[in-house]
């Protein structure tokens, strides 16, 4: 292959080539601007110290999305594994003769009939954002890829560096937190 | 594989299941679950409900999402001082 057919890089164009695309993929995944917009400017910067290592074989935008890519694996594992961090609370006894039974003062309440309510409304959608923003962010963001960008469960594995059964107890979690934040916030306000 | 659940993954189930992705025979394992668990069946109808919730939230958040003028005049800043 001759130089002329090889994938040229050109960093002074990225931002104004790929930055709103690298952006909008990030934001899906992290759903958050300023994290968003960091973990784009890291990307740029690995991929300048990996410029001579290029190989040409992809084209720019594919090899960007590559190392981003990386990068959204590694912060993810950073909040995954950030201690002391916030934590849903726990919902069931977890070991002794109770393991997997609910907690009482978890035990969900009865709720008003639903009919009563109507799903239009904006205030509905505000508080349940709003409690999805409530997430600990490890689990926010597989809460939001799975059920906002609707994302294949396998997609999601592979994107994070994560197991199945990772995602769905990570999912578990999220979703009874979820439910306990609705009903203090909005169905038995 | 013992038949019985626990609440613990009789709810994980059923959260599961709020994306078509459980399977037949847990699906089985968390129906017996509920015929004689009242709390984890509430959990499962609230769930439901939260699910119908989401689906409006989703409709709400489409659209392309950009950095403004300022924070990309800022990142091409930052890339060519590292050129240099």
């Amino acid at each position: 292959m001759s130089l002329e057919e090889k994938q040229q890089l050109n960093p002074e164009k990225w931002v104004g080539l790929y930055a709103d695309y690298l952006f909008n993929y990030t934001i899906k995944r992290v759903d958050n601007h300023e994290v968003s917009k960091d973990l784009i400017q890291e990307t740029f910067y690995a991929a300048l110290k990996a410029v001579p290592s290029f190989k040409g074989l992809a084209s720019e935008r594919t090899w960007l999305v590559s190392i981003l890519k990386r990068k959204i694996i590694d912060h993810y594992r950073k909040v995954n594994s950030a201690k002391g961090k916030a934590e849903v609370r726990v919902n069931f006894h977890q070991s002794g003769e109770q393991e997997g039974d609910w907690i009482q003062e978890r035990v969900p309440a009865k709720w008003p009939s639903f009919s009563d309510y109507n799903l239009e409304q904006m205030e509905l959608s505000d508080t349940l954002r709003m409690c999805i923003d409530n997430l600990p962010e490890k689990y926010a963001i597989v809460f939001k890829m799975k059920t906002i960008q609707e994302m294949e469960t396998e997609d999601i594995c592979k994107e994070l560096d994560i197991s199945s059964s990772n995602l769905w107890v990570i999912i578990h979690r999220a979703r009874t937190q979820l439910r306990a934040c609705m009903e203090q916030n909005w169905f038995n306000k | 594989m013992k038949f019985k659940l626990t609440c613990d993954e009789a709810t994980a189930i059923c959260s599961k299941n709020q994306y078509g992705e459980a399977s037949v025979v847990d699906k089985i394992r968390m129906v017996f679950h509920l015929l004689f668990c009242a709390v984890c069946k509430l959990y499962t109808k609230q769930n439901t409900i939260i699910t119908k919730c989401l689906s409006s939230v989703n409709d709400e958040t489409e659209g392309i999402k950009k950095l403004n003028v300022k924070e990309k005049e800022e990142m091409e800043l930052k890339i060519k001082e590292m050129v240099e």
